[in-house]
């Protein structure tokens, strides 16, 4: 059983059509990224999870259930975007609260909600008002109520909005610990380095559609191209080397690297006999890969970006809700 | 119940932050200490007496058992002589009964006034009496009906048969019923040797100065202020309870609380902020309920503390505790529910407090205005004073009919108020004036109300995205 699965989904509001099919599944115990524009139909597809707003079609399951049920709900663990804690709370009521709307009994609260502020690193501050805290403290906090109860599944929209880059890594961190007890993370970040680093795969909305979706390694390799290296002082043969039908492109800025692309349906293997049988020795090869903000990026490009506010009376809409 | 005990202690929490709770509790508090401070001082009966036995004029048929009074007061004079104010608050006199000389005369009456009036007592109430002012023609609606009812005939003969056991018995009812003495306090016995029509009586009543007809001058300021009124101590206290915290503080406190908790629901409906509350396991109808719920125990407690600490120190100031007072907490509460169920339908709506707090004052004041209408419409139906067309009336009624009794639930907290205060005789002389609204009306139309206001806030809740 999936712990996340769409099937067809969309969500229209008035004629905006956030979301335009959306099929995907989360798998136990993955992290999952979820990266797109402003606009792209992100934190609706949350919302529509969670029960927030509604599907216009198609089918959203949670933990086997239908998206927003009830029962589903107390198996997850939400950090909205724009959260707004009520000030009047301090850290410590807020998470009380919030633990007896999950149905935590009261024994179980008092222990575990200094524990989770522990966790985020706000444990000193918990009886102070919310009023008082800093943007990044918030939200740590948020992160802190998300996981109180033990869920199965977290779902974070901008975990690291306002954290300082220490901060940062302490969430990544607690991310992959999460991981490691059995949690699902089903992440949405705009921070695609972050998303790199932590996410096992992760999904691209454009306009409501979702237009990649892969494992990291998937998402970022380049088929076909090697960054070859060799021993200091010896020439890299680029003449033969084309003539074997591989282009040759040498790198600017490097020490002596070549770029190798493979045709259709080829190996590295016949430059790599020549080399050999030249006397030539390869210290450097790798298999070129792109970065997520390539990926990413060359996605998107030439994309206009989603509606993620309301539309001004009489502009057209020109893609999907955030 | 965890969740709605959370919700409960969210919307406690939310309401105190603010400082209008602290200025809502210092005026509470500062109603109580002026409460506190009145001081009451019962009268000699000299004073006291002659402002009470007028009053034994109202006959209640069927040995008191009678609401309605009789229409036709027997004109006689009750005057006390010899009074004197014993040990423990025990008055002794002579009731001296005789026809009232300057009234006499001017109505038939049967020659001996006191007789007829203990054999009134003795018999079963009349039927109602026909409404004087109907036949001024000005309208369809009025009621050919008094609340009084009609003498019964009475021949030599019955008023011959009257024994001195029925007078005794009468008179003790009388003070009972307008002294506020209980009947095992009274002692009575005829005096021999007066001529009728003129009678004499030996009275003693035991606690008679705590008694609520009794009359008693009233100080305020722990007695800084010299005493400056005498009324019977009942009509003192029902003054301070239904006027000054039933009528007066009852307002502002609605008031001020539908300022108060009009935050409570835009609050939980603000973006980023309803989003959390909404991804936990409870249902959204549940969500309002509980927060509309948690909005009325803010104003229970808070009508809870300034009625108990009234009723606490008109009690030991007075002497006279009145625990029906105490239903004023639920009564206002009830009330507020009303006024909060507009303020949620509101704010879910608009999610603005600002529209939730005008709409809703300007919904009580309609409240009001339709209540005083209804009350002038009903008295015309009476007195026949002013020609009001027959629209107005189904207008009026109609409105009253369809929209929460606001006004009646103000008559049944002042009912309330007045039957536990003042003696039983001068509390149904009201029902002549005032007809007791029914709890059905009253709450029945009311709840019916609060239901569609919250279904409205509901349903709305339910569908919005978000």
């Amino acid at each position: 059983m999936s712990v996340i699965e769409t099937r067809d989904l969309r969500k229209t509001y008035g004629r905006i059509e956030a979301l335009k099919g959306v099929s995907l599944r989360v798998e136990k115990g993955q992290i999952y990224g979820l990266l797109g524009q402003n606009g792209a139909g992100k934190t609706t597809l949350i919302k529509i999870l969670l029960g927030i707003v509604g599907k216009t079609e198609g089918e959203a399951l949670l933990l086997g259930a239908p998206a927003g049920a009830v029962e589903v709900r107390r198996k997850v663990g939400y950090l909205p975007e724009d959260h707004a804690f009520p000030g009047y709370h301090t850290g410590y009521s807020l998470m009380d609260f919030y633990g007896s709307l999950y149905g935590v009994p009261a024994a179980e609260r008092a222990k575990k909600i200094p524990e989770a502020l522990e966790l985020v690193g706000i444990a000193g501050r918990m009886h102070s008002k919310i009023k008082t805290y800093s943007k990044g403290m918030k939200q740590r906090l948020g992160i802190a109520q998300a996981l109180m109860h033990d869920p199965d599944l977290i779902i974070l929209d901008e975990p690291t909005d306002g954290v300082d880059p220490m901060g940062r890594k302490e969430i990544r961190d607690l991310m992959a610990d999460l991981k490691n007890k059995g949690h699902t993370i089903f992440l949405n970040s705009h921070l695609l380095g972050e998303v790199e680093l932590i996410c096992d795969r992760v999904a691209i909305l454009q306009q409501g559609k979702l237009v990649r979706e892969g494992t990291i390694d998937e998402l970022t390799k380049t088929k076909g191209t090697y960054t070859l290296g060799l021993l200091a002082g010896q020439t890299f043969p680029t003449d033969a080397v084309t003539a074997l039908g591989f282009p040759v492109r040498a790198l600017p800025d490097t020490a002596g690297h070549f770029e190798v692309t493979l045709p259709d349906g080829k190996t590295i293997e016949p430059v790599m006999k020549l080399l050999s049988e030249r006397g030539l020795t390869v210290v450097h090869i790798v298999e070129k890969k792109q970065s997520l903000e390539d990926v990413f990026m060359t996605t998107v490009e030439g994309a206009e970006p989603g509606v993620d506010r309301k539309r001004r009376r009489g502009a057209r809409p020109v893609g999907g809700g955030e | 119940m965890q969740q709605f005990f959370a919700i409960l202690k969210d919307s406690f929490r939310e309401a105190v932050d603010g400082f209008v709770i602290y200025v809502m509790l210092a005026l509470a508090a500062v109603l109580i200490v002026l409460v506190a401070s009145v001081s009451f001082t019962p009268d000699s009966p000299d004073v006291a007496l002659p402002k009470v036995l007028p009053k034994f004029a109202i006959l209640y048929p069927d040995q008191g058992k009678g609401t309605f009074p009789t229409a036709v007061p027997v004109p006689l004079k009750y005057q006390a002589a010899n009074a004197q104010l014993g040990a423990n608050g025990a008055a002794t006199f002579i009731l001296e009964v005789d026809r009232d000389k300057e009234r006499d005369g001017a109505l038939a009456l049967p020659l001996d006034g006191f007789r007829y009036a203990v054999y009134t007592w003795t018999k079963p109430s009349g039927p109602k009496v026909e409404n004087p002012f109907a036949n001024r023609n000005r309208g369809p609606n009025v009621s050919t009906e008094l609340g009084i009812v009609a003498p019964p005939a009475a021949s030599a003969d019955d008023l011959k048969g009257v024994t001195d056991e029925q007078m005794v018995a009468f008179l003790k009812f009388q003070f009972a019923a307008f002294v506020g003495v209980h009947e095992s306090d009274v002692t009575i016995s005829r005096r021999a040797g007066v001529a009728e029509p003129a009678y004499a009586f030996d009275v003693q009543l035991n606690n008679a100065t705590t008694a609520r007809g009794w009359t008693q001058s009233v100080s305020v300021l722990f007695g800084a202020v010299p005493p400056f009124k005498s009324r019977p101590l009942g009509a003192s206290v029902a003054f301070i309870q239904d006027q000054l915290v039933n009528g007066i503080g009852a307002a502002v406190t609605l008031m001020l609380s539908v300022v108060i908790t009009a935050f409570f629901i835009p609050n939980m409906l603000r973006k980023g902020s309803l989003d959390l509350l909404i991804s936990k396991p409870i249902g959204r109808v549940q969500l309002l309920v509980y927060k509309y719920i948690g909005g009325l125990t803010f104003i229970f407690l808070l009508s809870a503390f300034t009625i108990g600490g009234v009723w606490a120190v008109t009690g030991v100031r007075s002497g006279l505790w009145n625990p029906t007072f105490l239903l004023v907490v639920p009564v206002l509460t009830f009330t507020f529910a009303i006024l909060y169920a507009v303020s949620t339908v509101i704010a879910v709506y608009t999610r603005s407090a600002i529209a939730a707090i005008l709409i809703t004052l300007a919904f009580m004041f309609f409240l009001y205005l339709l209540g005083q209408a209804k009350t002038v419409f009903d008295a015309n139906r009476i007195v026949n004073e002013f020609d009001l067309p027959e629209w107005a009336y189904t207008l009026v009624d109609t409105l009253n009919n369809i929209l929460p009794r606001y006004k009646d639930l103000d008559k049944l907290t002042t009912s309330f108020i007045t039957d536990g205060t003042v003696p039983v005789g001068d509390a149904r002389i009201r029902g002549i004036f005032v007809e007791t609204p029914s709890w059905a009306g009253a709450f029945g139309v009311s709840l019916a109300f609060i239901a569609l206001m919250l279904g409205l806030a509901s349903w709305r809740l339910v569908k919005r995205d978000g």
